[in-house]
């Protein structure tokens, strides 16, 4: 029941000390050099049978290897009552008197030690501080026994769920909280506490803070609606633009607030305050992504490159931007839509980010000053993506501000569940003379899960431009969609979810790499 | 052709022996490591600690029901209650956002809203219309103690047909002679609870709750059911700003069935209802009522110079009605 071995052990130990495990430890098992990776598989025999085979155990009181599965280890322990031997695969401790495998603090405490010796492994050379699952002490145990009660999210529970009250007008803050409060990594970030405020003495004031509250309203289990006035307030008072009892455009709110979170996160690192775009607060390391603009002069194909960091992908809607100059526009494969004016108007969600990554012919009102060429020349003008978030917001354009009228286009606009960067990133632009991304639907899907996202949550509007209403679905527990309209959560179907109009497109990343 | 097939399958099947054995060790190993893991928490106890309790699990199930949310709850139109940050007052969630917006003074609308402010004053201080220049100031807020930019006021509220509000203006713009007669030469006018005249206060309090808040030390402008504060609070404030009225009312005894034109029997029925509120009256009457009530209060104040007179009436007829609480009784 504990990790203190057993009283053969602590005899042991008593008596030798912990060098004989140590040593055995670090030249079988940790192996943290070539050579003594070479040495482990000369010498890891079984000294009876001479085969080297799996469940190898070493014995902790003279230099024997016996294998456990012929019984080996059995026979010298006995014989020569030796009661303690180590497994050779994963250093873990058996003790013939007990016949039990047993776990000593100690013992562990020295093997963790070599594990995180930086030359172990390749992973380690990346990683400063390796990965240890928590595990609670002694005391902690004590409690979590007393008390059984536990929350956890899980297929069939509603656990991560919580309705918001409407305070007037607010649904487009309701469902951009629901989006938040829902997306997997930075949900990790608050509920394992790793918020530390930078507002000593008025953490009421901070925003992260309230986030952090929030994330305990939303797992603690509670079933009646949370009534989000503290945040309303504290995102009125910190983004006065948002401030107003009126029906206020999610995406707006969604700007605002991470911009505010960033703020209040600032600090945390050094880098922050000297350079916006490098922080690694938290917001920026889910949200920011790195847009690349090239542009590229026509007269000397000069190309000059700009990466400004982004925290969503406005996606324009409805008909097309005017034709593209005749020479450089491929036609897409099958694609059934081609670049002349007016009669583009793009119906899913890759049309769209083909288009925003198409190159863009800045006519000859746009001149642009080349660098080699020294003076004003027509270009081309093209976004990829440098860097992909971990959350990558999509916003689909359904309010048209044009000069002089506005309008919602509500044009159907199909998303995947499963969507592959690949096509749109500035690596696979380069590759292929700059005009690769126009054929990515005839592509087979790359094997390589580096730059899949998955869908996590979609916001929506209905109505007009004047007045409608948000709503939500966002994802919980792996493929569990939900409903949220303001305090009422309903169960949804995956079908639903793809079949709605959608404004806000919400993805993660599904393979996250070491930084 | 087909015997090189062959002998590459031989070297195949070589291979796929050997690939074979690597994988198998490789599984092996593992899964010998899953089984330490196990057995480790089995040991130290905390293989099945957090598993979710079966009671909590099975309260926390979802629901799959129409009309049901996943709780298992039916919406309700159940009213939430938060305090307000700014102002530290109870109120409906369901306003929380409209108040939040007065209280805090902002709205995008607030800009233009200060700058039509300035314009109105300025036309008004040229024309030195007779008017108080904040007569279209219609917010819902007065201030107990001198406060000269507290009033923010939205040009929607002025078209919303509230007759709360409407009310309210044409209270002001009413009060504002008096105002003006007394304090002529202020160029930034003041709604000073304490430079209004006994008569003023009296109808402002026969129709709104009046209760002066200790935060804002704003009153409330509420109606008489007001379900921020009690009865005890509005007799107070009433008492307090009411006092030195007594001297004047004592006197004065109007028969009430003597007095009887039109906008006395308006202010009866007014009273009548209010008095009465506890028992709601169907909605409809309460409108109408109100609407009177407005036009009583802005003849009333023309007419303020007349002092007490309504007044008595007022306590007179309660006296016979029996169903009056003596929140009303200005005395």
């Amino acid at each position: 029941m504990s990790v203190h071995g057993c009283q053969h052990l602590s005899a042991f130990k008593a008596a030798k000390g912990t060098d004989p495990f140590r040593i055995i430890y670090s030249y079988f098992i940790a192996c943290p050099s070539a050579d003594a990776r070479r040495i482990k598989a000369k010498s890891c025999v079984c000294h009876t049978c001479r085969q080297p085979t799996l469940r190898l155990h070493a014995c902790m009181y003279c230099i024997y290897f016996g294998c456990y599965g012929a019984k080996h280890i059995h026979e010298h322990a006995k014989s020569k009552k030796h009661n303690l031997a180590i497994d050779l695969t994963y250093g873990t401790v058996i003790c013939f008197s007990c016949e039990d495998y047993v776990y000593d603090k100690d013992l562990e405490d020295i093997a963790r030690s070599f594990s995180q010796k930086p030359s172990l492994n390749l992973v380690s050379e990346y990683l400063k501080d390796p990965f240890s699952s928590w595990e609670p002490s002694e005391d902690e145990l004590q409690l979590l026994k007393k008390n059984p009660k536990r929350r956890k999210v899980d297929a069939k529970s509603t656990v991560g769920l919580r309705g918001l009250i409407n305070l007037g007008n607010t649904c487009f803050m309701n469902c951009i909280v629901q989006a938040l409060t829902h997306t997997p990594i930075l949900r990790d970030f608050f509920l394992a506490d790793r918020h530390t405020c930078q507002m000593p003495g008025e953490s009421k004031q901070c925003l992260v803070c309230e986030m952090a509250r929030l994330f305990q309203e939303f797992y603690s289990g509670i079933c009646t609606p949370h009534i989000p006035y503290k945040l309303l307030h504290l995102v009125w008072t910190n983004a006065r633009h948002l401030a107003g009892y009126e029906q206020q455009d999610a995406h707006e709110f969604l700007i605002a607030a991470l911009d505010v979170l960033h703020r209040h996160c600032k600090g945390t690192n050094g880098m922050s305050c000297s350079n916006p775009h490098l922080c690694n607060c938290i917001i920026d390391q889910i949200f920011t992504g790195g847009l690349q603009s090239d542009v590229t002069c026509k007269q000397c194909n000069n190309v000059s490159t700009t990466i400004d960091p982004i925290w969503d992908i406005s996606l324009d809607l409805g008909p097309g931007p005017p034709a593209f100059s005749s020479h450089s526009t491929p036609s897409p494969g099958g694609t059934g839509f081609t670049n002349s004016p007016g009669n583009y108007e793009p119906t899913s969600l890759l049309e769209c980010l083909k288009r925003f990554t198409r190159p863009e012919h800045l006519g000859s009102s746009a001149k642009i000053k080349c660098g080699k060429c020294h003076c004003y020349q027509e270009s081309t003008k093209q976004l990829t993506m440098k860097k992909l978030p971990v959350v990558a917001c999509f916003h689909l354009k359904r309010f048209e501000h044009s000069t002089g009228y506005h309008k919602k286009i509500s044009t159907f606009v199909s998303f995947p569940d499963e969507l592959d960067m690949t096509p749109f990133m500035s690596s696979s632009r380069n590759d292929n003379n700059g005009f690769s991304n126009q054929i990515i639907q005839d592509m087979p899907t790359s094997l390589s899960c580096d730059n899949k996202y998955s869908l996590f949550a979609v916001v929506n509007h209905c109505g007009t431009i004047e007045v409608g209403h948000y709503t939500c679905y966002i994802r919980l527990h792996k493929d569990q969609w939900f409903k949220c309209d303001d305090h009422m959560i309903t169960k949804a179907t995956i079908t639903e979810v793809l079949n709605s109009e959608g404004y806000l497109l919400f993805y993660h990343k599904q393979i996250l790499e070491y930084e | 052709m087909i015997e090189s097939d062959l002998l590459f399958m031989e070297e195949d099947v070589e291979l796929e022996l050997a690939m074979d054995e690597i994988m198998n060790e490789l599984i092996d190993e593992v899964s010998l490591g899953l089984c330490f893991e196990i057995h480790r928490a089995s040991k130290i106890g905390t293989l099945f600690i957090s598993d979710t309790d079966p009671k909590s699990s099975k309260e926390l199930e979802v629901v799959e029901k129409p009309g049901l949310d996943v709780f298992g709850q039916a919406p309700t139109k159940k009213q939430f209650e938060c305090i307000c940050p700014n102002c530290h007052r109870h109120l409906a969630a369901s306003r929380f956002a409209p108040h939040l917006e007065k209280c805090m003074g902002m709205g995008r609308n607030s800009s233009r809203i200060a700058s039509r402010r300035i314009a109105t004053n300025s036309t008004l201080k040229r024309d030195s219309d007779d008017s108080g220049p904040d007569h279209d100031d219609n917010d819902n807020d007065w201030t107990y103690q001198t406060d000269s930019k507290r009033i923010k006021k939205l040009k929607k509220e002025r078209s919303t047909n509230s007759p709360r509000r409407n009310k309210f203006g044409k209270f002001s713009k009413n009060g504002g002679d008096i105002y003006n007669d007394r304090d002529t030469g202020t160029p930034e006018p003041r709604f000073d609870y304490d430079d209004m005249t006994l008569e003023e206060r009296k109808s402002l309090l026969l129709n709104t709750c009046g209760v002066i808040s200790e935060h804002t030390k704003k009153m409330c402008t509420r109606s008489m059911r007001c379900p921020q504060h009690n009865d005890e609070q509005r007799l107070l404030v009433r008492k307090t700003l009411l006092r030195s009225l007594n001297s004047l009312d004592e006197d004065i005894h109007v028969d009430i069935d003597s007095f009887d034109d039109g906008e006395n029997q308006a202010l009866r029925e007014t009273l009548q209802w209010e008095a009465s509120s506890n028992s709601s009256p169907a909605d409809s009457t309460s409108t109408n009522n109100s609407t009177s009530s407005r036009k009583r209060s802005s003849k009333n104040n023309s007419r303020s110079n007349g002092a007490g007179n309504n007044n008595g009436s007022n306590r007179k007829k309660k006296k016979t009605n029996n169903s009056s609480s003596n929140l009303y009784e200005f005395s």
